[in-house]
């Protein structure tokens, strides 16, 4: 063995470990039998992955591709405006990119419930309403496909911003004065010019976001009620109350496809150094 | 016809521009020359409509511009770094402002810009597969195919080799004559100026110093700072004189200043002398058949007396 390979060896080590071990297990509880109080037990079977094509969880599936995207698209709606604004902001750009970064400085879980009480029926806004006079029932702010939503949006939306307004700060200034001389309107440029050049950074915040969403687990099930709404949550019913840890791993395998898949199916379209 | 009326420009604890008044003739070649930071640039981006005046007017044919966006100002501009497109080819470059101003078919109007600035056949490629000089020649037809009144170039040689600067100055020096249009030309290269242009306006910390024709204003400069920034001066014995027009003798013969030789240099078409005399130091530029002065020899200056240039020394 040369250095260089001594070297790598913890690297390696950590690769084997916490990376292909886990996945091997996975692959191996997924071509195994369901035990009745959970675990996976012999004869081995693809039985699990007959299941995946039953036309429920395709169902779950594909409403977990809708949100995804639906949260990606918000995302980039919300995010390239306010990306753009930053990267405008002169002097208070430090500030203001601290602000989108800040809220990471407090637990994604601790966030979520925050939201709960903001959103219940006798939350904060549905309190001030009601007391308003606005409304006399509570609105359903909470438990349904919207709140997913917004959990899903207000959760990634950092992960849009940062990386569109450091592709956006290597725009050339001049590029949109040019475009402004030749008889551009301010939206044009946006759409014409800046957009396309800032197109890696939307293309790697546009990633960023729909992959977590696509597994996210905790928002849907804290604001979506606790109904398997998406896949993340699917596969955490198998390996809890369903205890069908077999085709909890077959789950989890075709997300980490799906996932790839996209990934790959994106990358081949873009440069790589849009991550 | 472009007119600036007693534009200022004053930024956060800095007068950029200072009181400029200035006329641009249709069809003329004007240049703004001077050291960076002498206003030169802010002059133009308010043209432009980049900037806006602190105070004074910008008339263009008669109409105040003002207060109005770039858009909707018929000048067009060449920057400095040429900013094209990158994300667009040759001909999407060309035909981005033409689509703006409502221009469904630019093909034709494409086609014929490229050929005016001799890209034909390069219409596909990228602005990253093209050279400088033909980079500069896109960013010109982007703006001459709009048929601006007036066009505003921002050091656009500046990027250039210098061998390659040379021959782009007598291609757009043509390029102007054949499309009649004025130009706005803002450069600190005073050669550039004085070989390019109809007229030129010697800027100064933010003032319009002199306008004036290249050969008057070299001949008769406003000030000792045109004198010194168009070309090299000597101040000897109260008098401003261009070393091509300092001689040396090494008879003392009427009006003549006792000098010192300390250098030689030969430059191919002349052999620069530089001498030191009582008060400083001069140079001349003597042609190489004149007699050969050697570092340390005695020598005189003289020089006709019509030749020396009008300022205050």
């Amino acid at each position: 063995m040369t250095v260089r390979h001594w070297f790598l060896l913890p690297a390696r080590m950590v690769q084997m470990l916490l990376f292909v071990l886990p996945l091997g297990i996975v692959v191996a509880l997924s071509l195994l039998t369901r035990g009745d109080y959970g675990g996976a037990e012999q004869p081995w079977t693809t039985e699990a992955y007959r299941r995946l094509f039953d036309p429920l969880y395709a169902l779950i599936l594909w409403r977990s591709l809708w949100m995804a995207a639906l949260a990606t698209g918000l995302c980039l709606l919300l995010g390239f405006p306010l990306a753009l604004y930053i990267s405008r902001a002169g002097k208070h750009r430090g500030l203001l990119l601290q602000l989108v970064i800040l809220p990471f400085w407090t637990s994604f879980l601790i966030r979520t419930y925050a939201w709960l009480f903001l959103l219940r029926d006798t939350g904060l806004i549905n309190t001030a309403l009601l007391k308003v006079g606005v409304i006399h029932q509570p609105l359903p702010l909470l438990y349904n496909d919207g709140a997913v939503l917004l959990g899903l949006v207000y959760g990634y939306l950092p992960f849009m911003v940062l990386p569109v307004y450091a592709a956006l700060e290597r725009i050339d200034p001049s590029l949109a004065e040019a475009a402004a001389d030749l008889g551009a309107k301010p939206f044009t440029i946006t759409l014409r010019v800046i957009a396309p050049l800032a197109g890696s950074g939307i293309l790697a915040g546009c990633l960023l976001v729909f992959i977590p969403s696509l597994g996210a687990y905790l928002t849907p099930d804290l604001m979506g009620g606790g109904r398997t709404v998406m896949i993340g949550n699917l596969v955490q019913n198998q390996f809890t109350t369903a205890r069908d840890w077999p085709f909890g791993s077959t789950v989890s395998l075709a997300l980490i496809g799906i996932t790839g898949l996209l990934l790959f199916l994106f990358l081949r379209r873009a440069p790589v150094d849009a991550l | 016809m472009l007119e600036l009326q007693d534009l200022s420009k004053v930024f956060p604890g800095h007068v950029a521009v200072q009181n400029v008044s200035l006329t641009l003739l249709p069809g003329e070649f004007f240049s703004l020359v001077g050291p960076s930071g002498c206003g030169k640039t802010t002059t133009l981006r308010m043209v432009a409509g980049f900037e806006h005046p602190t105070t004074g007017r910008i008339l263009l044919n008669g109409e105040l511009l003002n207060g109005r966006k770039p858009q909707e100002r018929n000048v067009s501009t060449v920057f400095q770094n040429y900013a094209l497109f990158p994300h667009l080819t040759v001909s999407e470059n060309v035909a981005f402002g033409l689509r703006r101003h409502g221009i469904r078919e630019p093909g034709p109007r494409v086609a014929e810009a490229l050929r005016a600035v001799r890209l034909t056949g390069k219409e596909q490629r990228m602005p990253a597969q093209l050279s400088g000089g033909e980079k500069q020649r896109v960013a010109l037809a982007r703006s001459l195919v709009l048929k601006p009144d007036v066009l505003l170039l921002d050091e656009p040689l500046a990027a250039l080799d210098p061998q390659l600067r040379r021959q782009v100055r007598a291609e757009l020096k043509l390029l102007q004559r054949e499309a009649g249009i004025t130009f706005l030309f803002v450069t600190h290269d005073q050669e550039e100026a004085l070989s390019l242009s109809d007229r030129i306006g010697v800027m100064n910390e933010g003032k319009l110093e002199q306008v004036a024709r290249p050969e008057e204003a070299y001949r008769c400069p406003a000030s000792r700072f045109v004198a010194g920034f168009l070309g090299e001066v000597n101040w000897i014995a109260g008098a401003a004189i261009r070393p091509e027009s300092t001689r040396l003798s090494t008879l003392a013969c009427g009006q003549s200043v006792a000098c010192r030789v300390i250098h030689t240099t030969f430059l191919g078409s002349v052999v620069r002398v530089e001498v030191e005399c009582g008060d400083g130091f001069a140079s001349a530029d003597l042609t190489p058949h004149q007699p050969e002065f050697s570092a340390g020899a005695m020598a005189y200056l003289y020089w006709d007396p019509t030749d020396e240039l009008p300022v205050p020394a």
